[in-house]
């Protein structure tokens, strides 16, 4: 091979004057769009909850990190950490975080109330966006400027248990901070500007220098940048502002005080569209969930998954629990016919019942392509090679720093599991929960601000009940999703029938798509469990005329009680085996 | 923007403004249709849980260096590809089957994805994507200056790591932007 000459330039000039089909750039971009909107749903009520207060937690360590490091001398850094940090703590009432002198993004919260509010301005699209959350009440209030209305909505108990969380986090992180007081790597120059105590940080710039960094003092930055500057109250000893990377961060202490969306800029006549449900669809939404957050009874659940068409994901899911500790992983699985898969699991017949041991031999000897697992105290996830059985961190690598560097792996290297901790763990134990798959995942989104849940009825659905959520487009009027989650309320609530409705570019009256999750057979979990749950279902998509996209996927799980995790390949190192 | 209200608005739309320019990139980085499409949803789930592009000062070049790499660690992944689906055949536009050197191509981008994450980005936005080194500076946040080293530095990685001879590593890099 390498006798042969290459044009480096020419090839690369070639591949450049590569185009894709049409068709394929648009299935690209609905496959893209309907996956957003999945995962958004699933997620939204957890993850945009959590990003305010680490966004503020993050503010005060790079804030209070900065105050750390900067000192003269080791002594009296930590000294002065310890009051910065203290002084930081114990301060009650309104603290107001600014981005920039030009920027508008604010963010302000109460350490008394709990009460938090944002101002954000999109920088693609210039919308101007406030959010009000008043955890007393349990609710929330969003306005947006594109849409000129106040949408009111409730907070989920998922907010309020993170919300009350945020000084449990606070208090780890001054801890990592404490990790960087006197690194070897920061130089630190204390002088006084406008009445303030100014310290400049300097960063060693030698690689074995910065390689003695504590991985802490990049961690709690990576939002804002590596901080340079910061100026601090002598007085008081709170942090007055920040320069992080390209960023400047203000912060006041104090007036004024936040009581309401108008309080932030909302305009006092803008129309007011309240989302909050009724109570009696309150109420069937926290029975669901409560079924959704119950984990299943110690044993392993195989989950299989065909497509009977040409074009739709195929794939074997094994998710075990005994005790605190589960796992999920993914395997490749080989399919009659499909020439791609080189290597996975080749399904026995009879894989639920008679054929059900040699299915698990045939695990053992493969090696899984991911995997999401917790003990109860911690949760951790990566995806691994299959060949080489080298693990690899699968998200939240690629936000890189002004530097440009990237994720670790694209040097190439092993870079472990994804560790996480306290409700974060929590939260990825439910969303690795196959009870996700049997209950309806779309009402945990469809209750908050921006959209509508009600409940329905059909004479053609005797004693079957349905959530319909409505997702609104920014434009008054219009929607970009509508969902139909049909449950069984005789038999625990199991799902029957689970329909999306996606329209094309706001248009409610021309349907993009439709997503139809038929749910078929059933299972009762063991005693004492005993809920209902399917053990089959297909899904289908279909465009606006009524063409099936790619084929049906069919889905078939089968729960094996007491059964242990199939053991994996030396080389993926798993770190438990439920 | 927090997530789930306006930042699920925005990437939608973004998804809609940027999408198909980000796809051609995939498409072209991976040389297959059927991976470029599965990378679109990865890229757009990433971008979601992303604070960098959530604080991104241009989004769309950060979502460029993102696909950037996506594409190109799937390619180390699946070192083992090297068949042409025949779907990608069937491309309009510039027919892959009309890449005269595909076999070519694999080898190139597979070296391309192996380089650090800087050159990886250069090399791409410059020699594939046709970027003049002040356009790539922009996306990559460095000077045009810089990226001509970094550019100039792939070449010569690219070329040891493929073996080319001396007479064509001889060869002038007189790109002018």
């Amino acid at each position: 091979m390498k006798d042969e000459p290459i044009d480096v330039e020419g090839v690369l000039a070639e591949v450049g004057g590569v185009r894709p089909a049409p068709e394929s750039t648009r299935r690209a971009l609905a496959r893209a769009e309907a996956a957003l909107a999945r995962e958004i749903s699933m997620a939204q009520r957890q993850e945009r909850r959590w990003v305010l207060p680490m966004s503020i937690a993050a503010a005060l360590i790079v804030a209070a990190g900065l105050t750390a490091s900067l000192m003269p001398s080791r002594a009296s850094a930590a000294e002065m950490l310890a009051t910065t940090i203290k002084a930081n703590e114990e301060y009650k009432g309104w603290v107001h975080l600014k981005h920039g002198n030009d920027v508008t993004d604010y963010l302000h919260w109460n350490t008394e109330t709990r009460i938090s509010a944002t101002r954000m301005e999109n920088a693609i699209t210039h919308e101007v966006g406030y959010w009000f959350a008043n955890p007393q009440t349990g609710t929330e209030y969003r306005y947006n400027s594109k849409r000129s209305e106040i949408r009111i909505g409730f907070l989920s108990p998922d907010w309020l248990m993170r919300d009350q969380e945020t000084p449990v986090q606070f208090s780890t992180l001054i801890g990592q901070l404490r990790t960087i007081v006197g690194a070897d790597a920061v130089t630190i120059k204390q002088s006084t500007e406008g009445g303030l105590e100014r310290f400049d940080i300097a960063i060693a710039q030698s690689k074995p220098e910065k390689e003695r960094l504590p991985e802490a003092f990049d961690e709690g930055v990576g939002s804002f940048g590596r901080p340079s500057t910061v100026w601090v109250d002598p007085k008081t000893k709170l942090i007055n502002k920040v320069t992080a990377g390209k960023q400047e961060i203000y912060l006041t202490y104090g007036a004024p005080e936040i009581t309401s969306i108008q309080d932030l800029g909302a305009p006092k006549d803008a129309k007011v569209v309240d989302n909050r449900p009724a109570a009696e669809v309150m109420a069937a939404v926290r029975r669901v969930q409560e079924r959704l957050a119950k984990p299943l009874p110690d044993g392993v659940l195989v989950q299989v998954t065909t497509c009977d068409g040409n074009d739709c994901p195929t794939g074997l899911k094994v998710y075990g629990r005994r005790g605190a500790n589960w796992a999920l992983r993914s395997y490749p699985l080989i399919v009659p016919g499909n020439t791609k898969a080189r290597e996975g699991v080749a399904l026995p017949a009879h894989w639920q019942s008679e054929g059900a041991e040699e299915l698990f031999r045939r695990l053992v000897a493969t090696m899984p392509e991911y995997e999401r697992g917790g003990d109860g105290v911690k949760a951790w996830d990566g995806q691994i090679d299959a060949k080489t059985g080298e693990k690899f961190i699968t998200w939240g690598q690629y936000d890189m720093d002004e530097s440009g560097k990237t994720a670790l792996k694209s040097e190439g290297k092993a870079t472990g599991w994804q560790e996480v901790t306290g409700n974060r763990a929590k939260t990825y134990e439910n969303i690795g929960s196959p009870t996700h798959w049997f209950y309806p995942d779309k009402i945990g989104a469809a209750y908050s601000t921006d959209n509508h849940l009600d409940l329905i009825t059909s004479p053609d659905r005797p004693g079957q009940v349905g959530f319909r959520a409505l997702f609104p487009d920014n434009a008054p009027g219009t929607l970009r999703f509508m969902t139909q989650e049909w449950i069984d309320p005789a038999h625990e609530d199991r799902a029957v029938r689970f329909e999306t409705l996606s329209f094309l570019q706001s248009n409610v009256r021309q349907i993009q798509y439709r997503t139809v999750k038929q749910f078929g057979e059933y299972a009762t979990l063991p005693a004492p469990d005993g809920r209902s749950y399917p053990t089959l279902w297909t899904e289908t998509t279909y465009d606006a005329a009524g063409n099936v996209q790619g084929g049906s996927t069919v889905t078939e799980v089968h729960f094996f009680p007491g059964r242990r995790m199939p053991e994996v390949p030396k080389k993926a190192s798993m770190q438990l085996n439920p | 923007m927090e997530d789930g209200g306006p930042l699920a608005e925005e990437l939608v739309e973004f998804l809609r403004m940027a999408g198909p320019e980000l796809h051609g990139l995939l498409v072209r980085l991976t040389l297959r249709a059927d991976l470029a499409e599965d990378l679109m949803q990865e890229l757009f789930l990433k971008l979601r849980r992303s604070a960098g592009f959530r604080a991104a000062v241009d989004a769309r070049a950060y979502a460029f260096r993102v696909a950037i790499h996506l594409a190109l660690d799937a390619r180390r992944r699946e070192k083992g590809w090297a068949e042409l689906p025949e779907s990608l055949a069937a491309e309009e536009g510039r027919p892959l089957e009309g890449l005269v050197r595909q076999e070519q191509a694999q080898r190139v981008l597979g070296a391309v994805a192996e380089l650090s994450a800087l050159a990886r980005e250069a090399a791409v936005l410059h020699f594939v994507e046709q970027r003049s080194y002040a356009e790539a500076a922009a996306v990559m946040g460095k000077t045009e200056h810089q990226v001509r080293g970094l550019c100039q530095d792939a070449l010569r990685q690219l070329r040891a790591a493929l073996g080319v001879r001396c007479v064509e590593a001889a060869k002038e890099v007189s790109h002018e932007g």
